[in-house]
């Protein structure tokens, strides 16, 4: 037998290997398969749409005011002439867009005052002190504070949206530290002289990934929603932005006439939420079965 | 017990702090400076400068800092630009209104997610779990602005059986005030209830599956007293630890709601002072919302102390 | 149905739902149970012996476990068949259980006291505080020291072995016919086991009960039972009343058990243990069950499953070769 036969033998599965594996068991899951449909669609719409629609979505025309859906407008045109069906599929775009970067920042933020704070013991207080005071700001309310200090614009928008989940991810990413930082081989390693970034690169951050995950899926579709809902209330993207919740805010007082305008943005948004929900139940059911509580 | 409570309370303290310098420092953020911004475009020289000075912003940071805890420490969380009110007394004008829709929707949300929860756990993988969790996921997907327009035409112009805006104070009548309030109450629970389900039904399945539910089976209870007498009690202690965040929901919801339904409440006021540039105001409503989400987690905590035995003694 | 017996369980075959797969669990077990008696069931984890005990109040999860085949008769009645009301009445009445982990059985959020009184309030309509008053004495019983005080307290509070002592407790509060006790002192420390075992031992003398119990250890079983049977991989696979089986195991899986009690008396250099495991209950092999593991393995077991077989004097076992060992040897008398 060669070395390297050897070494296949006595390996134990690779990484390449579980995830596969972990794949498999995430597409038996009824609400991960219908989430990754949903999502998988708005993201197709989001990415391609934009280069498939000829109609600019701020051009008015005001010859085709509160046209009801048709073959040249889908979705109908809204008060100033607009064409819904384009709004609508740059309102995707930007939802999206939005989500994905909550997501991805305040996981990277939440990441570090987690690890921070679960691994070096001096700040820990300090930093979750400071943790429990942000979160006791409800996240629209904190976003509108932060918003309204930097002014109505998307990355202001992604900013306070991040800043608001931050203390729930950090929370999670700490609670997995404490318990990794104990055990037995994470000891060893320490007292070996592993450096603290490898114990936390090897050992903190792979057993925090899953809940991490979960987690990240709820800030997605929360994201999604609180985008939105500012938008609305107008303190979100500037009104000619094409934003889904601005779409709504806009068509709100023609609800009876022309239903079209606000209808299909809405039905925009409660899909994106519901694909992330689904995504992050079956992610949790598979990753994290004792992970109960979202949000 | 009770040096548990003053624990608690002592714990408390420096996240109040926290939160104060925290919403002193979102004024901080404001790019360039605060006074032109606040004072709006075409404000003449004076008007910055007065603003300057109502605000003491030609004070160095940490000063400023001070003077604003000290103020605070005497209930003083200053004045709004545009309201000629102190920001006191304008949130103390809209809260009642605020009260009263978080507590009619707190009632609804409660029985209903935790109902919903139940039914759902306790028929795990029947129809009715599918068709309970099914609401529940809606609940907690579906903006709850847009749903409140579309209930807003459904029963207010369509079918005219509730006014689809405005407030009516309690003294005016209860049934008034409930037929104002219902219908955005509703609307502002949906996404609660669907929370509260969804944890409910998964604090539930934990507890159904636990040894002691097998042995009120095997002592011969039947089962709908296993289920409210055995499970619900323990499920009821998982549950209580997301009451703060519950609220967290509602709170925030009740800024659109408020604003859908034209209620004027403490949220609508935020909005209003957002879009005013109205940044004290803004800045003092924060901090209550922050206050008063500190002091109901406190609320929750010690009510964890009475319904869990096990936390009460160590 | 014999006269004689309390309990007879007979062609019992339970299954579990694995994926969306029905896989037997046990498989045909026939047991019987005479008044006053102590039945010992013995084996290794997932042998089935617990599956055995669960299924004869009906304990398991409803959704995922079903029994295939077979009846359990109590006094002449199948209690695979009553009616869930009846059953309930049954339930901590007349046949009562405990079980292998007495910290997690008890309910954390009520008093002992209550959890104790409600099997009384349930079968007899006590009222609360006449219950309570009865939960004393009971505590007494399974001496519990300071039982007034003790009876206000919540589990928590309570060490595993007094814990156990209130599974108890709650277990002959209505004087049952019959205690099932599954793996009871598996979770204990082995001062206390003793102890638990010598209180089930006099409660039983005391109350003419009849008593299931379910054990891993052969030193356990031997001491307190007067009727043995051995579970392997779902079945019985030997049955014996008296030392018969200790002084002549008649099933090879029966000896590997007997070696595995570490005895003090011999100075032994190697606990002797049975090398490999229980074949997975959804890959279940052909032929003999034991016959991986077994070191007498002829080839005929490979491919045949074995019956039950009958050696007179209340003896069974599933094993041919050494049964017809056993008559060639000392014959049938």
């Amino acid at each position: 037998m060669t070395d390297a036969a050897l070494d296949f033998a006595t390996d134990p599965p690779t990484w390449r290997h579980r995830a596969w594996k972990m794949a498999i068991r995430l597409f038996r899951h009824r609400s991960f398969r219908i989430g990754f449909g949903i999502t998988l669609l708005l993201v197709v719409v989001a990415t391609f749409g934009p280069l498939l629609v000829k109609t600019d979505p701020t051009a008015m025309q005001m010859r085709f005011r509160f046209r009801p859906p048709s073959e040249r407008f889908l979705m109908g045109t809204d008060g100033f002439g607009r064409d819904v069906f384009s709004r609508f599929i740059y309102g995707a775009q930007l939802s999206l867009w939005i989500g994905l970067w909550v997501a991805v920042l305040s996981g990277i933020a939440g990441t570090f005052f987690g690890v921070l704070s679960g691994y070096v013991r001096a700040i820990d207080s300090l930093v979750m002190r400071v943790m429990d005071a942000l979160l006791a700001f409800p996240p629209i309310l904190l976003a509108i504070g932060v918003n309204a200090a930097l002014g109505p614009q998307v990355h202001s928008v992604i900013i306070a949206l991040s800043v608001s989940y931050i203390p729930r991810t950090a929370r999670i990413v700490r609670a997995s530290a404490l318990v990794v930082r104990e055990l037995d081989y994470v000891q060893a390693a320490k007292i070996s002289g592993a450096s603290g970034l490898r114990i936390v690169w090897r050992h903190i951050l792979p057993n925090s990934i899953g809940p991490l995950l979960v987690q990240l899926t709820f800030v997605f579709a929360y994201a999604i929603l609180a985008e939105a809902a500012l938008s609305f209330l107008g303190i979100g993207p500037p009104p000619p932005t094409p934003s889904w919740g601005n779409i709504i805010a806009e068509g709100r007082d023609y609800a009876v006439e022309a239903w079209w305008i606000m209808l299909f943005p809405g039905i925009g948004i409660s899909l994106a939420a519901l694909g992330m929900n689904l995504l992050g139940d079956g992610l949790r059911d598979v990753l994290d079965p004792r992970l109960k509580i979202e949000g | 017990m009770l040096r548990l409570i003053t624990f608690r309370l002592a714990h408390a303290v420096p996240i109040l702090l926290i939160i104060a310098v925290l919403a002193f420092l979102l004024m901080q953020l404001l790019p360039g400076d605060p006074a032109v911004l606040m004072a709006g475009e075409g404000a003449t020289p004076q008007a910055i400068q007065e603003i300057r000075q109502r605000l003491n912003l030609d004070q160095p940071l940490v000063r400023q800092l001070g003077t604003w805890l000290l103020h605070l420490a005497q209930g003083d969380l200053g004045s709004s630009l545009q309201l000629n009110q102190t920001v006191v007394s304008a949130v103390a004008e809209r809260l009642p209104v605020s009260l009263s829709l978080a507590a009619i929707s707190l009632l609804i949300t409660v029985p209903a997610g935790i109902m919903l929860g139940v039914v759902a756990a306790y028929a795990r993988d029947s129809w009715l779990d599918a068709v309970a969790m099914a609401v529940a996921l809606i609940g907690v997907s579906v903006p709850t602005f847009w749903i409140a327009i579309l209930s807003v035409i459904l029963f207010s112009v369509t079918l005219g059986w509730l006014p689809s805006a405005g407030y009516v104070p309690l003294s005016e009548g209860f049934v008034p005030w409930l037929l104002a309030l219902i219908q955005p109450a509703i609307v502002l629970a949906l996404f609660q209830i669907g929370f509260l389900a969804r944890m409910t039904r998964s604090a539930m399945l934990d507890v159904l599956d636990q040894d002691f539910i097998r042995t009120a089976r095997a002592k011969g209870v039947v089962e709908s007293v296993v289920l409210w007498k055995h499970a619900f009690r323990n499920t009821l202690i998982a549950v209580l630890t997301v009451v703060g965040y519950i609220f967290s929901l509602l709170i925030g919801g009740s800024v659109i709601v408020e604003q859908v339904f034209a209620l004027p409440g403490v949220g609508r006021l935020v909005v209003q002072a957002v879009l005013t540039r109205d940044y004290p105001l803004v800045q003092g409503t924060l901090l209550l919302f922050g206050f008063i989400f500190v002091l109901i987690n406190i609320a929750t905590d010690i009510l964890y102390l009475i319904v869990d035995p096990r936390v009460r003694y160590d | 149905m014999s006269e004689s017996n309390i309990l007879e369980i007979s062609g019992l075959t339970v299954e579990f739902r694995s994926g969306g797969r029905w896989i037997t669990a046990i498989r045909d077990v026939d047991l019987t149970l005479a008044p006053r008696q102590c039945l010992g069931i013995v084996g290794e984890s997932g042998s089935g012996k617990s599956v055995t005990a669960l299924s004869i109040l009906r304990l398991h999860p409803a959704k995922s476990t079903r029994i295939a085949s077979g009846r359990i008769l109590y006094q002449g009645r199948d209690l695979l068949a009553v009616a869930p009301g009846e059953l309930a009445r049954i339930r901590g009445s007349e046949i009562a259980m405990i079980f292998q982990d007495p910290m997690s059985s008890l309910n954390p959020v009520l008093t002992i006291g209550e959890q104790i009184g409600e099997t009384l309030r349930i079968h007899q309509g006590l009222n609360r505080a006449d219950a309570l008053a009865k939960a004393v004495g009971l505590l007494d019983m399974v001496r519990i020291p300071d039982a007034r005080r003790r009876v206000a307290e919540y589990p928590h509070r309570l060490s595993g072995g007094m814990r156990q002592r209130v599974m108890i407790a709650m277990a002959i509060a209505c004087r049952p016919k019959i205690l099932i006790a599954d793996e009871p002192t598996t979770a204990l420390d082995v001062t206390v086991q003793a102890q638990i075992l010598n209180l089930l031992r006099d409660l039983r003398e005391e109350l003419g009960m009849s008593v299931i119990l379910i054990s891993h250890d052969m030193g356990v079983i031997s001491e307190f039972t007067d009727k043995i049977a051995v579970m392997y991989a779902g079945q019985v696979v030997e049955q014996a009343v008296g030392d018969g089986l200790f002084d002549a195991p008649m099933h090879p899986y029966t000896s590997g058990l007997l070696r595995a009690i570490p005895n003090i008396d011999r100075d032994v250099d190697r606990l002797a243990t049975i090398p490999g495991s229980i074949p997975d209950a959804a890959r279940m092999v052909p032929g003999c069950r034991f016959h991986p593991r077994c070191p007498e393995a002829l080839e005929s077991c490979r491919s045949e499953a074995p019956a039950m077989i009958d050696l007179g004097g209340l003896r069974q076992t599933r094993c041919p070769p050494r049964a017809e060992r056993q008559g060639m040897i000392g014959g049938r008398s």
